[in-house]
């Protein structure tokens, strides 16, 4: 499956995608992987989910409407989260400001759908675009090494992705704290994080220890303008935020969702590869990962939709197997300064 | 639980949940965060599995503490939340 000889001989998970490629994956005998296993029926799931969008319904509630803005959204301009803030305004009528980051490789497509999601629903909006030579840094090293994440990290998605969505979280988390904002909502899907990052309240007290480690480790690899997109504003400790990913409660298939926000004139960009939706720099997150690690970066947010039925195994199969060949992912590469050798 | 089954849980879910063994190099005394094996989504996941496993609540003082950042500090963080009046008891077998 993957473009590496000798690892076709692969164990595949009967019911979802994941195989034995994959790190801290085993399997029973009748070839149910352990996540799988551990995965309780569908109507308990059902209870699970239900619990949790009631926390989050009852710190919405508690709220909505004290503050100029309820929530800050992370608003890629991609489906999933196009969908969340269509969510939260029609479904909760929250106060939302949308933020998207322009990492310098944006399909030419998510303006016009930033425009036409927040235009139809009526919500400010607001794009940042953090210095070009940073992030450029922050990528070519990510993509030539594996060191500023931690090894886990690899299950949730390519080190170039990760270190993005650190500093589009870190983002999300000072406009928050600047403007008071209590909720900071996200557009991540099942398989991306854990089923209970659905709704949690961010001590920041209680994460300044961890987060002071990894500004310096950041700074170690990406340079000292690091701290200013990892770091918190110093006064950042006395404040609880909380965070809710609504579309890990929501169980939709990707037509749902694209239909859905198509009615407000959002169309599929064509410039971004099978897997996103608004990012021309994802493929080459891919083409190193699935190299690297003999694995797709999406293929637990892809198993995860295939197990609850949202996504058929055959369709799953046909978009890990599409893996971008070098001369798609060559300009990226070049405008990086990455060396074919080094990948 | 006695000490050595719950060092034992936790050391497994660790494991499991971050991908690396304790060895020579990674000892129950290392500085997890330190060592660059866990970041801020796992620290969320650490947390979420203590307090849930354990029916226990992590106080400030417990964050801001070194023993949050190494196996055998954490459980001694456990085993003193446990022993606190007014925690629930264990509901891990
Ligand atoms: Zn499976």
């Amino acid at each position: 499956m993957m473009n590496r000889p000798g690892s076709l001989r692969l164990t595949w998970c009967r019911r979802c995608v994941l195989n034995s490629a994959v790190p801290g994956i085993s399997f029973d005998d009748t070839g149910l992987c352990s996540i799988c296993q551990k995965t309780p029926p569908e109507d308990t799931l059902a209870e699970q989910r239900a619990a949790s969008r009631r926390e989050m319904e009852d710190i919405i509630e508690k709220t909505r409407g004290a503050r100029p803005y309820d929530c800050v959204v992370a608003f890629s301009g991609g489906k999933d989260s196009s969908y969340v803030l269509k969510t939260l305004v029609e479904i909760y009528k929250l106060s939302c400001l949308a933020v998207t980051i322009d990492n310098g490789f944006l399909s030419r497509g998510v303006v016009d759908n930033c425009k036409a999601v927040c235009g139809a629903l009526g919500v400010d909006h607001i794009m940042f675009t953090p210095k070009t030579p940073f992030m450029t840094a922050m990528y070519r090293k990510s993509a030539t090494s594996e060191e500023m994440h931690p090894r886990s990290a690899i299950q949730r998605a390519s080190s170039i992705c990760n270190s993005c969505i650190g500093v589009i979280n870190t983002h999300m988390l000072r406009i928050a704290l600047q403007q008071n904002i209590p909720i900071i909502a996200g557009g991540y899907i099942g398989g991306q994080l854990p089923k209970d990052t659905a709704y949690f309240r961010i001590n920041l007290k209680a994460n300044a220890q961890q987060r002071a480690v990894a500004v310096r480790r950041f700074v170690g690899h990406f340079g000292e303008d690091a701290a200013d997109y990892f770091g918190l504003p110093p006064n950042a400790a006395d404040r609880d935020v909380v965070v809710i990913n609504p579309m890990l409660g929501l169980m939709l298939r990707e037509d749902e969702i694209i239909e859905t926000i198509g009615k407000f004139g959002w169309t599929r960009p064509t410039d971004t590869g099978v897997t996103s939706t608004n990012c021309r720099l994802n493929d080459l997150g891919v083409y190193i990962h699935s190299r690297r690690h003999g694995f797709h970066p999406y293929i637990f947010e892809m198993a995860d939709q295939v197990r609850h039925g949202l996504l058929d195994r055959e369709a799953a199969v046909a978009k890990l197997r599409a893996l971008p060949e070098y001369a798609q992912i060559q300009w990226i590469a070049d405008r990086l300064g990455v060396g074919h050798n080094e990948i | 639980m006695e000490d050595e089954s719950l060092r034992q849980s936790i050391a497994k879910f660790m494991s499991e949940t971050f991908l690396f063994e304790f060895d020579t190099t990674v000892t129950p005394d290392t500085n997890l965060f330190d060592a660059g094996l866990i970041d801020s989504f796992g620290f969320t996941q650490l947390i979420a599995f203590l307090e849930e496993t354990f029916a226990i609540t992590l106080t400030e003082d417990d964050f801001a503490s070194d023993d949050i950042s190494s196996l055998n500090g954490i459980v001694r963080i456990v085993n003193r939340l446990r022993a606190a009046p007014g925690q629930l008891s264990s509901n891990t077998p």
